[in-house]
C-alpha cells in the first residue's frame, strides 16, 4: 500500500508540471494583464508604465517568466504578489483559515444531511417523504446563489436582525459564538445547494444496492432492518459516493467566490477573484497549482478509501 | 447577549421550524462602549497597499487619507487648502518665484510629528521627491516630480522646490509625505536589480504617517482599523476609531447599513437609490462627481474627420432624456471636459454651443453631403452612413444609453451598430480598441481634476502611443494653449486659457460630454461633519473634524 501511494505521488509530478505550464499559458491569454489597472489613469505615462513593467518582470520573455515562477515554486515561497508586494504564501495563509472554516463546516453539515436524506429516501422510495426530498433537491439545486444569498441577508440580517450580515467576526469580537453566528447564513446558503446534490447521489447509489441479492440474504437471515440498511447496504452504497466526495475536497481549499462575496467573507475565493481581476499572476498561479495538486491527492485518497470500504479491492 | 437565537436558528432553518422574533442587535451608536466612538466606513475594494506612491487603485487614496499628510490638500469646494504647509504658496503671496526658465516654490511646514513621535521635517519632503524619482520604485506616475530640479531644505521647517520649467499644476504634487527615517533603508535595498525593497516594504501594510489617525491593524479581506492620533497638529480628532470594512457586494453593504453595522456607505449603487431614500436614520449625500460619461469620436475615421458629422451627432443626442430615463435624473448633463464644480476654470458658454437640436443635426448632415436614402439612412458617394459604438460590456446603464443613442441617430439618418467588449479589450494597451484606434464612437468615462491640465487628452503630440488622445484630435491652437496652460502660474491667466480650450473643443467636437456622474454617499445620521469631497482628497479629507452624536 505504501509503495503504491508513493508510486502514485511520483507519477503525478510530471502531470502537475504539465498542468502548471498549461495554466501559465492560459493565464497569459487573458485580455488585459497586470498593467491594465494603470492604463485608465491619464497620469500614468508610457515611460512610467515601462518602469512598472520592468519592476514586475513582465518585460522578460514568457518562457523566462515561467522559469522564474518554477524556481519560486521549488523554493517554496511562490513569489510575491505584483500588487500587494506580499509573499504569496503569506497572502494565502491569511485567507485560508476563513475558507477552511466556512467550506469545512458546510461540507460536513451538507454531507451529513445529504447522505442521511439520500439513504432515507431510497429506503422509502416513492413515499411522500421521498417525493418531498426529491422536490427539495431540485429546488435547492436550482437556487441561484446570488439571489438566494441576498434574500437570506435581507430577511435574517436586515429585517429580523437575528444574524449578522457579513464578515467572519463583529468588530472587536473574536469569540467562537460570534464566529458561529457569522457562519449560519453562508453555511446555510452553501449547504442547501450541496445537500441537494449529495442526497441525489446517495439515493441512486443506495437504490442500486438495496436490490442486490446479498441484501435479500441479509434480510432472510433475520437481521433487523437497521442492520441490513446500515451495515450491509449503506457501506456498499458509499463506494461510488466516496469518489464524488473525494473530488469535492479540493473545493474546500478553493472557497466559494459567490458566497464569499455576498457575505463579505474574506476567503480564498475572493482572493482568487480579486487577483484574477487585476491579473496578479503569481497569486493566480499559486491558487490554481495548489488546487490542481489537491485534485491529484484527493484522487489518491479516493482510491485508498475504496480499498478500505471494499475488501475485494487491493493495490499491490 | 446579542443574537442569542442564532445557533438555534441554524437548526431551525434546516428542520423547517420557525424561531421566535429575536432581540434587536445593538446599533453601532447605541449603548455606549467603544463602538459609540467608532465610525465604520464601507469600502467596496480592498486596497492593495497603503503606500500611495505605488498603488494603482482609488481605494488606496481613501484609505490613506486619515493617516497621511499632504503639503496641500483640496476641500469640498474644490479649493486648495494647506495641510502640512502653513499656507498655499502662490505667485501673489510670493510663495512662488520665477527663476530663469523655471520657478521656485517655498513651503513653510507646521510643527508636526510622525506617529512614532519623530518630527516631520523638510527633509522628509525632499525624501518624498527622491522616492518618486527612484527608478527602482514602482511609482504609478512621476508626472510633475520629473519637472523638479532640486529640493532645498534651508531649515527643518522650510522646503524650497526648484522646478526646471514653469509647472502650473505644482499644487497637486506631494500628496503624501513619506518618513525618511523609516523608509530610506528599504528604498536603498534592492530585492532584485531594479526592484527596490520600498515596493515590498512592511511599512506599506502598516504605515507610520503623520495624519489625524494612526494605523492600528489590517485584517486582510475584512477590515483596516485606525485610531485617533492625540498628537495631531490640528488637535486630537473627536472620533476615536475609524474602521474601513471591505464589503465587495453592494446588497451586503445595503444590509449592513440598515443593520447599523456600517455608518458610511460610499458610492452606493444607483439601483438602490429608491430604497435608500426610504431607509430611516440615514442621510443621502448626492454629490456631483468629477467623472463624466462621454462619447469619443475617432477622427482617424474619414467620416468622423468631418466636424459637421461630429457636431450633428452631438446635436442629435438628448442628454436630459438619457439623464432622466436611465440615471434617475441623478447624472446631470455635461458639456465640458472640465467639471462645472471647478468654477475657476469651467466655461458655462459651452452649454450653448451644441444643445439638443435634431433638425439642426439633419441640416448639418445635408451640408456635409450625406443625403437621406429611401431606407431612412444617409448616403454619400454611394456609401451608407454607418458607424459603430464601442463600450464596456456588462454595464447596464451604458448598454441602455447606447440603445437610446442608436435611436437618436437613426432619427437623423445615421445607422449605428453596437459593439461592446470587456474593459481590458476597450482600454488595454497596445491592443485595446481606443488605443489602437479600432473604433468609431467610444462611450466611457473620464475623470477631470481640480487642476485643469488636459494636454494628454487633446494635444496632437499625445496621439497613442505617446499619450491618451484617443480621438486623434489635432488643432494647432489647442496644442499651443494646452502647453501654455501648463506654463502659466497665475490662476487668472490660466483660467482664460482653459476657457478658450473648452470653447474650441465645443466647436470642434472631438468628444461629446454626456453626463456628469453623481456619487451617492449614504451616512448614518449619528455622524456629524461628513462633507463629501469629489476630488482625489476623498470623502475622508476632513475626518479629523467628524464627530458622533450620542444616540439615547
Amino acid at each position: 500500500m505504501g509503495a503504491y501511494i508513493l508510486r502514485r505521488l511520483l507519477t503525478s509530478l510530471p502531470l502537475l508540471l504539465g498542468v502548471t505550464l498549461l495554466l501559465f499559458c492560459i493565464m497569459h491569454l487573458m485580455p488585459g494583464g497586470p498593467l491594465a489597472a494603470y492604463t485608465q489613469n491619464p497620469r500614468v505615462r508610457p515611460e512610467d508604465l515601462e518602469k512598472i513593467k520592468h519592476i514586475m518582470g513582465l518585460d522578460q520573455p514568457l518562457y523566462m517568466q515561467y522559469l522564474y515562477w518554477l524556481r519560486s515554486l521549488l523554493t517554496g515561497n511562490l513569489g510575491n504578489s505584483l500588487f500587494t508586494g506580499q509573499a504569496v504564501t503569506e497572502m494565502i495563509a491569511s485567507f485560508l483559515p476563513n475558507t477552511l472554516v466556512l467550506m469545512g463546516t458546510s461540507f460536513v453539515v451538507s454531507l451529513a444531511i445529504g447522505v442521511f436524506l439520500g439513504v432515507m429516501s431510497a429506503v422509502k422510495q416513492y413515499t411522500p417523504f421521498d417525493f418531498g426530498v426529491t422536490t427539495f433537491a431540485f429546488i435547492g439545486y436550482s437556487l441561484p446563489v446570488f439571489w438566494f444569498g441576498v434574500m437570506l441577508l435581507l430577511l435574517f440580517a436586515a429585517q429580523l436582525k437575528w444574524l449578522p450580515s457579513g464578515g467572519v467576526h463583529d468588530l472587536g469580537e473574536t469569540g467562537l459564538l460570534d464566529l458561529l453566528e457569522h457562519l449560519v447564513l453562508p453555511v446555510t446558503m452553501l449547504s442547501i445547494v450541496s445537500v441537494a446534490s449529495w442526497s441525489r447521489y446517495m439515493r441512486s447509489s443506495m437504490l442500486e444496492v438495496i436490490r442486490q441479492e446479498y441484501v435479500r440474504t441479509a434480510r432472510a437471515k433475520g437481521l433487523d432492518e437497521f442492520r441490513v440498511i446500515g451495515r450491509h447496504a449503506f457501506r456498499n452504497a458509499l463506494v461510488p459516493v466516496v469518489t464524488i466526495i473525494a473530488l469535492a475536497l479540493p473545493g474546500i481549499f478553493g472557497g466559494a467566490i459567490m458566497t464569499e462575496t455576498i457575505f463579505a467573507w474574506p476567503g480564498i475565493g475572493r482572493l482568487f477573484f480579486d487577483s484574477l481581476g487585476r491579473s496578479d499572476y503569481p497569486v493566480i498561479m499559486a491558487i490554481l497549482t495548489i488546487s490542481a495538486a489537491l485534485v491529484v491527492v484527493s484522487n489518491i485518497l479516493a482510491d485508498i478509501a475504496y480499498a478500505a470500504l471494499d475488501p475485494r479491492i487491493r493495490y499491490d | 447577549m446579542r443574537r442569542v437565537l442564532s445557533s438555534l436558528l441554524s437548526l431551525g432553518l434546516l428542520a423547517g421550524c420557525a424561531g421566535k422574533g429575536g432581540d434587536q442587535p445593538a446599533k453601532t451608536g447605541e449603548g455606549g462602549g467603544a463602538m459609540a466612538r467608532t465610525v465604520v466606513i464601507h469600502n467596496q475594494q480592498e486596497p492593495e497597499t497603503l503606500n500611495g506612491a505605488i498603488s494603482s487603485m482609488m481605494a488606496t487614496v481613501d484609505a490613506i487619507t486619515p493617516i497621511m499628510s499632504a503639503l496641500i490638500t483640496v476641500n469640498d469646494k474644490m479649493e486648495y487648502i494647506p495641510d502640512l504647509a502653513e499656507t498655499v504658496p502662490t505667485l501673489e503671496n510670493k510663495g512662488v518665484k520665477l527663476e530663469g526658465k523655471g520657478m521656485a516654490v517655498t513651503y513653510k511646514l507646521r510643527k508636526a510629528s510622525w506617529h512614532d513621535g519623530k518630527p516631520v521635517t523638510a527633509d522628509d519632503v525632499k525624501f518624498t521627491w527622491q522616492v518618486y524619482m527612484d527608478p527602482a520604485v514602482k511609482a504609478t506616475s512621476r508626472d510633475g516630480y520629473d519637472k523638479i530640479k532640486a529640493v532645498d531644505t534651508p531649515d527643518p521647517q522650510t522646503v524650497v522646490v526648484h522646478f526646471k520649467e514653469i509647472y502650473a499644476p505644482y499644487l497637486g504634487l506631494f500628496g503624501g509625505i513619506f518618513p525618511r527615517h523609516l523608509l530610506e533603508a528599504d528604498l536603498k535595498k534592492q530585492d532584485k536589480p531594479g526592484d527596490s525593497h520600498f515596493n515590498q516594504s512592511a511599512w506599506n501594510r502598516a504605515p507610520v504617517g503623520s495624519g489625524a489617525f494612526k494605523f492600528k491593524e489590517w485584517v486582510p479581506g475584512d477590515h483596516i482599523t485606525y485610531e485617533a492620533n492625540s498628537a495631531y497638529y490640528r488637535g486630537k480628532p473627536k472620533v476615536e476609531t475609524i474602521v474601513f470594512k471591505i464589503i465587495p457586494d453592494e446588497n451586503n453593504a445595503y444590509t449592513q447599513l440598515q443593520a447599523g453595522a456600517i455608518d458610511i456607505y460610499q458610492s452606493a449603487a444607483l439601483t438602490q437609490y429608491d430604497q435608500l431614500k426610504q431607509m430611516p436614520g440615514v442621510v443621502i449625500h448626492e454629490t456631483p462627481s468629477l467623472s463624466y460619461e462621454h462619447l469619443d469620436f475617432n477622427l482617424a475615421n474619414p467620416v468622423l474627420a468631418d466636424v459637421k458629422v461630429r457636431r450633428a451627432i452631438s446635436m442629435a443626442i438628448n442628454r436630459e432624456e438619457i439623464s432622466a430615463k436611465i440615471y434617475k435624473g441623478l447624472y446631470k448633463p455635461a458639456y465640458s471636459d472640465q467639471s462645472p464644480l471647478n468654477t475657476t476654470y469651467y466655461e458655462p458658454a459651452v452649454e450653448k454651443v451644441s444643445g439638443f437640436d435634431p433638425e439642426g443635426a439633419g441640416k448639418l448632415l445635408d451640408e456635409a453631403g450625406w443625403t437621406l436614402g429611401a431606407d431612412g439612412f444617409r448616403i454619400k458617394d454611394g456609401k451608407p452612413l454607418k458607424l459603430t459604438i464601442a463600450s464596456t460590456s456588462g454595464r447596464k446603464p451604458r448598454e441602455l444609453t447606447e440603445q437610446v443613442i442608436k435611436s437618436y441617430l437613426k432619427a437623423v439618418g445615421i445607422n449605428l451598430e453596437i459593439n461592446n467588449v470587456p474593459g481590458p479589450k476597450l482600454f488595454g494597451r497596445p491592443d485595446g480598441l481606443l488605443y489602437s484606434g479600432q473604433y468609431d464612437l467610444g462611450l466611457y468615462a473620464w475623470v477631470s481634476n481640480i487642476d485643469p491640465n488636459n494636454i494628454f487628452l487633446w494635444s496632437s503630440k499625445q496621439h497613442p502611443p505617446a499619450g491618451q488622445n484617443y480621438t486623434r484630435y489635432s488643432n494647432p491652437e489647442v496644442d499651443k494653449l494646452t502647453e501654455a496652460g501648463n506654463k502659466t502660474v497665475s490662476t487668472a491667466e490660466r483660467a482664460k486659457i482653459y476657457k478658450r480650450i473648452q470653447l474650441l473643443l465645443a466647436q470642434d467636437a472631438p468628444m461629446m460630454p454626456l453626463l456628469v456622474w453623481t456619487t451617492l454617499n449614504v451616512v448614518n445620521q449619528r455622524i456629524e461633519g461628513f462633507k463629501p469631497n469629489p476630488t482625489s482628497a476623498g470623502n475622508l479629507w476632513n475626518c479629523h473634524e467628524w464627530a458622533i452624536k450620542q444616540v439615547k
